[in-house]
């Protein structure tokens, strides 16, 4: 498996991977499924796929992409000279599943974040199994912090 | 033959530069009003007139522009990838024929770390829309813009021939005497050719 940055021509095979989150976020946030926008789906990958302050990369088995992580440099509140590499979200196929495959996409992120001059990796994800993706970035060193969720009144 | 200010050429000279292609396409919308889309190659946004240009990363390209001394009809072409219905409907909602295309060459003030533009970027190419073809997939689009110089309309002239009386009829004017010395062609051999 590599990790790597994704091709314009890659476009539709990561829309197709993005979906498979999708289906999987569903489950939790039912209110994904009627608020999925294709457009703005694409807009979003384009956006991470083009500027140099986010990433987008594809986890791949031969052609097919299996996997993605995509996030963001943010900048320290108190210091504008110290910045944070925050993953945004993470995925492997359910077939794909597992600490190996989960790692290189980390390593991956990684890297990209040290070369862009983070010192510090941040993470959060609403979508698929917050509990499990939890212990999972555990696993991997990283301390617990706070994300809330709250839906406003219209 | 272009000149360039001496800022410009400094960055030339420099062991270390940062340029972008800065892209404008003055198209319509469907009330014809102005919709000119601002976009430019590499990872960042780029603000040159206090205008915008979107940064498109690998998700544009484009051909090479050749110079020459000939007068001909120069060609180019603009391809977007993995774009959306919104950028379709842009360029199938309206006329896009004969919309002005521009494409500039900036440089960015590294050294200064503002990326900031410096002078004013070259104008590279300064056209029309001729063609479109969009080409689709299943989730997303690409988008190829043909364009050429001005002389493309002189081209299209039908019957309209290189001397100063063919211009003439379909101009409606005698002034423009371009073609004076086009006229006529001798049979005097010389080395380089005939006068």
């Amino acid at each position: 498996m590599i990790v790597r940055k994704i091709l314009p021509q890659e476009m539709d095979a990561t829309i197709n991977l993005f979906n498979y989150y999708v289906d999987q976020a569903v489950e939790s946030i039912p209110s994904i499924s009627e608020e999925y926008d294709e457009n703005s789906v694409l807009e979003f990958i384009r956006l991470y796929a083009t500027h140099n302050e986010y990433v987008w990369m594809n986890a791949y088995e031969g052609q097919r992409p299996i996997g993605l992580i995509a996030g963001c440099v943010t900048q320290c509140p108190w210091n504008k000279d110290i910045f944070h590499g925050h993953i945004d979200m993470v995925f492997l196929l359910e077939s794909h599943r597992n600490l190996d495959n989960f790692r290189s996409l980390l390593d991956a992120f990684t890297a990209w974040a040290k070369a862009n001059k983070c010192t510090k990796l941040t993470a959060g994800d609403i979508g698929i199994d917050p509990a499990r993706l939890k212990k999972l970035y555990e696993h991997f060193g990283f301390k617990e912090a706070l994300l809330m969720v709250k839906e406003l009144p219209e | 033959m272009k000149s360039y200010s001496t800022a410009i050429s400094n960055q030339f000279n420099s062991d270390r530069f940062v340029a972008v292609d800065l892209v404008e396409l003055y198209l319509l919308d469907t009330s014809y009003n102005a919709a000119t889309l601002y976009l430019c190659t590499g990872g960042f946004d780029v603000t040159y007139n206090s205008i915008t240009y979107t940064a498109q990363g690998d998700f544009i390209g484009f051909s090479s522009v050749a110079e020459d001394f000939d007068v001909k009809v120069g060609r180019f072409s603009i391809y977007l990838s993995a774009v959306g219905n919104n950028y379709v409907s842009k360029f199938v909602d309206t006329d896009f024929e004969g919309r002005r295309v521009i494409i500039r060459k900036a440089f960015l003030n590294i050294d200064a770390g503002t990326l900031a533009v410096i002078d004013a970027p070259i104008t590279i190419f300064d056209g029309q829309i001729y063609n479109i073809s969009i080409t689709e997939s299943r989730n997303s689009s690409s988008i190829n813009v043909d364009c050429a110089t001005l002389f493309a309309d002189f081209e299209r002239t039908s019957g309209r021939k290189t001397n100063n009386g063919s211009n003439w009829l379909f101009q409606g004017t005698t002034a423009d005497t371009c073609f004076e010395k086009a006229g006529f062609v001798g049979t005097t051999e010389f080395k380089w050719g005939r006068l």
